[in-house]
């Protein structure tokens, strides 16, 4: 009489491979539940979060100038033999000092509470979401702005866990963040992610008088974001005579990428 | 058994690495696919059924194009292509047929977001990728490639040590 075709040992022998790794990667999962695993592993995701950010911008600025580039190699080569991996921490420290004061002196100047998160983990691509250390039990809510250095809106929070929350940034094309652009008049709107790193502002009336380098800072009409955050610059303005609104396109005044800290603002006044 | 519980744990390693570290790095090294490299050498290289879960697994823990869930159907095409592509093509272990099946795994997975893209423009407005969705790719095959080359050298060294410390023969 023939097998079934699950009783052949082959075939056992796979799935038991199989459920063990789903499993084990289940068991990590819910392992990441635990207060001091989570702990954890939030420190070990920040160390790499630290380290990436400190080494790509080093990386970066190698790579920024190729005519220099001969210059900054004798430099590297003569710094290697002295260089050590206390070194590379300094760095991240440093970096990390210096966005703790930006996050410091905004704090005290805007005399605000808030929460002082740390990134975990980027979403593929960099420009959408970030994960943070903290979560309800830290008592960040939902609508929560992100702020980074002096009072640069990073993102706003989306998803809150017990320990850890979804930040989505502005540049997120389902980003919609309440704005004004200060120029001669404050024109109010809602600025979008675009494509790439900028942003924009749509519908805004052709007569309203907005012009390139203008400051655009969140309106806080939605009720949840403060007030008075920075978003970026107007870069252009896209206009056509036939259309009833015009674009402005704004450039953040911060790359994602660079930011490893930042604070989360209770959704009340302005500042 | 002992080398599923290892692959778990390299794609938990792998999952942290390239959400915290590489993503971290400036383009284009940010798009480095770390969990697409590691899974198609674990396809390729330890045991198709635990590479195809990890294709499988990694679209929906990892979100590995940023771009939500409609990043599942792709992978779950590459993880089907993977089995006849595995068996019958890129049987043998070179690091030539490694990278072959690299190339062929993200040109499947390339080509079913196109085909839903192209099928979500007829009745949506709004386009299911983003506007640098084919350039990143792009970028990404070339370090896919790139990270084959080096991972199979790496996973080499790295699975003489494991079958010297946990006697293990995957």
């Amino acid at each position: 009489m023939p097998r079934a075709w699950y009783s052949n040992e082959k075939v056992l022998v796979n799935l038991k491979r199989l459920a063990i790794f789903i499993a084990c990667v289940v068991a990590y999962l819910l392992l990441r539940q635990i207060p001091i695993v989570a702990g954890a592993d939030a420190w070990t995701r920040h160390q790499l979060v630290r380290l990436g950010t400190s080494f790509g911008g080093a990386v970066a600025r190698l790579v920024a100038s190729e005519e220099s580039l001969a210059t900054r190699l004798a430099v590297c080569e003569e710094r290697r033999a002295t260089l050590t991996t206390d070194n590379a921490e300094l760095q991240a420290l440093e970096r990390e000092v210096y966005e703790l004061r930006g996050l410091l002196s905004f704090t005290q100047r805007a005399n605000r509470d808030g929460t002082a998160a740390r990134i975990l983990a980027r979403s593929v691509g960099g420009t959408t979401t970030v994960t943070v250390d903290q979560g309800t039990r830290q008592g960040v809510t939902e609508g929560m702005a992100a702020v980074i250095g002096d009072g640069l809106l990073y993102g706003t929070v989306t998803t809150v866990g017990e320990s850890t929350s979804v930040v989505r940034l502005t540049t997120d094309r389902a980003s919609a963040i309440p704005a004004a652009i200060l120029g001669e008049r404050r024109t109010i709107g809602l600025v979008h992610g675009k494509e790439g790193a900028l942003l924009v502002m749509e519908f805004v009336p052709q007569d309203a008088d907005i012009a390139v380098d203008d400051v655009v800072v969140t309106s806080g009409l939605d009720g949840h974001m403060p007030e008075g955050l920075i978003i970026g610059t107007v870069s252009d303005i896209v206009a056509q005579e036939s259309a009833p609104f015009k674009q402005a396109i704004i450039e953040p005044l911060h790359d994602p990428r660079e930011w490893s800290t930042m604070f989360l603002l209770p959704s009340t006044a302005g500042l | 058994m002992m080398a599923s519980a290892l692959i778990a744990l390299a794609f938990g390693a792998a999952r942290s690495l390239e959400m915290s570290l590489v993503q971290s790095f400036p383009l284009p090294y940010a798009v480095m696919p770390v969990m697409l490299i590691a899974g198609i050498i674990v396809l390729h290289r330890v045991d198709l059924v635990l590479g195809i879960a990890w294709l499988v697994m990694m679209s929906v823990l990892a979100d590995p194009w940023g771009e939500g869930a409609t990043t599942v159907v792709p992978f779950l095409a590459a993880a089907v292509a993977a089995v006849p592509l595995e068996q019958r093509i890129f049987a043998n272990r070179s690091v030539y047929a490694l990278l072959g099946m690299g190339l062929s795994l993200q040109f499947v997975v390339v080509l079913t977001a196109v085909i839903m893209a192209a099928a979500h423009g007829l009745w949506s407005d709004t386009a299911l990728f983003g506007h640098g969705f084919l350039t990143a790719r792009i970028y990404e095959t070339i370090m896919l490639l790139l990270g084959l080359y080096g991972g199979a050298a790496a996973f080499w060294r790295l699975s003489q040590w494991a079958r010297r410390t946990f006697f293990l023969h995957a």
